[in-house]
């Protein structure tokens, strides 16, 4: 465990360090703007376009970091030969892996706090109401960005940088859009095809499940049975990522 | 200084130069998009996908675009009932919101008071209200507004009365809801449910003005425990 | 356990990719490096050393063959806490300082943080005031010396390091080179890659010579230098720098004052005794003959020029 901190302490401090956050100053400008300019153009639906708009960008802007953070974070160590350091150690693989997801889930930890303050502060300025759903609902975008590291991280063990950033935002894109391969898949009558994308339903994460926003919009919050299975999703589906990292990572020759 | 002073040309130079090249740009590109020709917003709306080709692309916060659409109906309602106030597409702007996030309530009354008020179609209004139910059962801004639309539209106070007295029901609904919901009832002829509505009104209403409107018709129509003079009426009597 | 590594027949090929020909880094290499003992390994570039180093610390899989480690299989995860890796290039994450460094060193090693000694260990190498600089803002030899800490940091049987000389100035080559007697003195086992062969001849107990992926020569640097005299430098006078030079095969440098100097090298250096009959033949006095033995590195260059043209 004392290795798995020490590495998620040093990419927590290198992603730090190299002004990703500052990323979350964009965020603050972009919202403020947004809420400000929009809402006396909504007649009366202020409040709904601030949250969405709000809930959408931590997820984008989270989605990001996981991207630019999560995509080098096992490249750039052989890239930089820092590998040598690491594993010339008693260091397993999948520590290794653990100790980077830790780091990522730090910096997205940190992010979304931050964003999540800068949403309920725009919204506390423009006098709109926010009780513990939009807490929530902050929560459910944290929910599904440790579910997008774990992948980016699984991605990143096996591919270079840039496809591994591809790849990610596709996770992310397709993600949102589980549902509708579901719905998809019903109406298709090819048994193959319904295959394939029953797989890929699989593989790829269920995201939209935490962009439910009628709970948040209502003012009536996901109720503890709800949030648990949401819960419950995101460490089993983050855990099999990891595990799966690992495998990878055990089998593969670094060529430093 | 002189070696200052050209540091200083070397960098105003090409900050100049940059500057008017925008100047440039700018101009070019307004004559450029001119020249192309920029579809009315009639046009574009007509051309406006269904929410079934919409949905897919928003990458699951169909929420979002359901707010972009919101915004350009609003856009779109107040720059014509300053001109022509003709509102050919609003409907399908509305239909495509509302399937890309049935639970826009504020959506479906803005719809169905166009509609009424401006298109003059009560019926369609009230279609459309339906369809809203369905997604939002809880919500009594719904049955109320098809109430009202009943009420004041049609003047079809038998119809009105139903749809009223299931929104004074629900949770969230005001108390004038009840009343009007009386008033309906009884207008339509319906003295049965108009005297039970009256009935919750007195028993629920805090207010002594209502309660005093609520024992006179409970007293019109005849209700055996409202047979003694109004005494919210004798009470101001006293007190004048 | 009397090796501290043991290589077997040890193979190692890449596969580039379609189309590209397999690269062969390790051909059946076969070492054994005692318990205690310093030693060199010497090798051109792309020899197999660096890649040799990646098996043992299990980054890469042999093809064929294998080994030990400390008395465990290569790679071992348990082995790797007994020993410390410097690599050839050294890197740590630049947003660190050497401080950092060195303790995130130890966490990985599981051992305690002991910042005093980190800093002790730092300044015994000259680089006391990496302590608290970001390592991108150190220079090569300040890196390299941060290297060489983080290796030792945790108090390693096993010392494996590659080019540790590299990027080192002379008074800081002194430092490590003392640092590494330590370390031999205190009974760790040091296996060190350079191309200084100097250091190597005056550090090393024994020392191989790997050229293609495969042990060329192995021995103390004595035993690889004896008998390998290469040139026999003769003085003498009695007559001219010419008659010798139409005598002998070898360089003639004549003194100026009636005394001449004759170098032989190759085959002639070796028949001394035929030059010595020669030079008397024609009238000459011998005054002192010197022979001068190669050093390590024409040694090395000589093997491996003799190795690729038996192939």
């Amino acid at each position: 465990m004392r290795v798995i901190a020490a590495l998620g302490w040093n990419t927590f401090l290198e992603a730090i360090r190299d002004k990703i956050l500052y990323l979350l100053l964009f965020f603050g400008i972009f919202l403020f703007a947004a809420s400000r300019l929009l809402a006396p153009l909504a007649l009366g639906e202020g409040r709904r376009i601030s949250l969405d708009v709000g809930l959408a960008s931590i997820s984008l802007f989270g989605c990001l970091i996981t991207i630019f953070v999560g995509h080098q974070l096992i490249f750039r160590e052989i890239d930089q030969k820092t590998l040598y350091f690491v594993f010339s150690r008693p260091v397993r693989r999948v520590d290794f892996i653990w100790g980077k997801f830790l780091g990522l889930w730090g910096i997205l930890a940190v992010a979304v706090f931050a964003m999540g303050l800068i949403l309920c502060g725009v919204l506390a300025i423009s006098g709109y109401s926010f009780g513990w759903p939009v807490i929530q609902a902050i929560g459910l975008v944290f929910l599904e960005l440790t579910v997008l590291a774990s992948l980016a991280l699984l991605i990143a063990s096996f591919t270079s940088p840039i496809l591994a950033g591809l790849l990610t935002l596709s996770a992310y894109l397709i993600g949102h859009g589980s549902g509708d391969i579901l719905q998809l898949m019903e109406s298709l009558t090819t048994p193959a095809l319904q295959s394939v994308l029953r797989a890929v339903s699989w593989i790829v994460p269920r995201l939209d499940l935490y962009g439910e926003m009628l709970p948040v919009l209502q003012d009536t919050g996901w109720t503890a049975v709800q949030y648990g299975w949401g819960i419950a999703y995101a460490v089993i589906y983050a855990t099999a990522a990891l595990t799966l990292a690992g495998v990878v990572l055990e089998r593969r020759d670094f060529h430093l | 200084m002189r070696r200052a002073g050209s540091a200083g040309l070397a960098l105003l130079l090409p900050l100049a130069v940059g500057f008017l090249l925008l100047g440039v740009a700018v101009p070019i590109a307004d004559g450029l998009d001119a020249s192309l020709g920029t579809a009315t917003d009639d046009v574009e709306l007509a051309l406006f996908p269904k929410s079934g080709w919409i949905r897919p692309l928003t990458c699951g916060r169909a929420e979002l675009a359901a707010d972009y659409i919101w915004l350009r109906t609003i856009q779109y309602y107040g720059a014509h009932r300053k001109t022509d106030r003709q509102y050919p597409y609003v409907r399908s702007l509305l239909t495509t919101l509302t399937e890309l996030d049935p639970h826009f309530i504020n959506a479906y009354v803005f719809g169905s008071l166009v509609m009424t008020e401006d298109l003059g179609q009560p019926g369609d209004a009230i279609r459309f209200l339906e369809g809203g139910i369905e997604d939002n059962p809880e919500s009594w801004w719904l049955p109320f507004e098809i109430g009202v639309t009943h009420y004041i539209h049609r003047r079809d106070h038998a119809s009105a009365a139903p749809w009223l007295a299931r929104a004074a029901d629900m949770e969230g609904a005001p108390e004038s809801t009840r009343r009007l919901a009386a008033y309906a009832a009884q207008k339509g002829g319906d003295e049965d449910v108009a005297l039970y509505l009256w009935l919750e009104v007195f028993e629920q209403s805090e207010q002594d003005e209502v309660r005093r409107v609520a024992y006179s018709y409970l007293q019109k129509l005849g209700h055996p425990d409202f047979l003694d003079p109004n005494p919210y009426e004798l009470e101001e009597v006293q007190d004048s | 356990m009397q090796f501290a590594i043991r290589l077997k027949q040890l193979e190692k090929t890449y596969s580039p990719g379609l189309l590209r020909r397999p690269v062969h880094a390790l051909r059946g290499l076969d070492l054994d490096v005692r318990r205690d003992e310093l030693y060199g390994i010497v090798g051109l570039n792309g020899a197999g050393k660096t890649t040799a180093f990646k098996i043992i610390l299990g980054l890469l899989t042999p093809t064929n063959g294998g080994g030990e480690v400390l008395g465990a299989p290569l790679g071992d995860r348990l082995a790797r806490a007994r020993l410390g890796f410097l690599p050839e290039l050294p890197a740590y994450y630049p947003h660190l300082d050497g401080g950092e460094v060195l303790r995130f060193a130890r966490a990985l090693s599981g051992v305690a943080r002991d910042d005093q000694r980190d800093r002790q260990i730092l300044e015994s190498l000259g680089v006391g005031q990496a302590y608290s600089r970001r390592t991108r803002k150190l220079s090569k030899g300040q890196l390299q010396r941060v290297g060489l800490a983080q290796a030792i940091v945790h108090e390693p049987e096993l010392l494996i390091l590659d080019e540790p000389m590299s990027g080192l100035d002379p008074v800081a080559r002194g430092l490590v080179k003392d640092m590494l007697r330590e370390q031999r003195q205190a009974g760790r086992t040091v296996v060190l890659s350079t191309h200084v062969l100097t250091d190597i001849e005056s550090l090393a107990d024994r020392v191989g010579l790997i050229q293609d992926g495969a042990l060329l020569r192995e021995g103390s640097p004595r035993e690889l230098l004896s008998g390998s005299a290469r040139e026999v430098k003769i003085e003498g006078c009695g007559v001219s720098a010419e008659t010798i030079a139409r005598t002998l095969e070898g360089s003639v440098i004549a003194a100026g004052d009636g005394s001449w100097a004759v170098t032989l090298s190759g085959h002639a250096a070796l028949e001394v005794d035929t030059a010595i009959r020669q030079i008397l033949g024609v009238g000459g006095e011998i005054l002192q003959i010197e022979t001068i033995r190669e050093d390590l590195e024409s040694m090395f260059v000589r093997s491996v020029e003799g190795a690729k043209e038996c192939a």
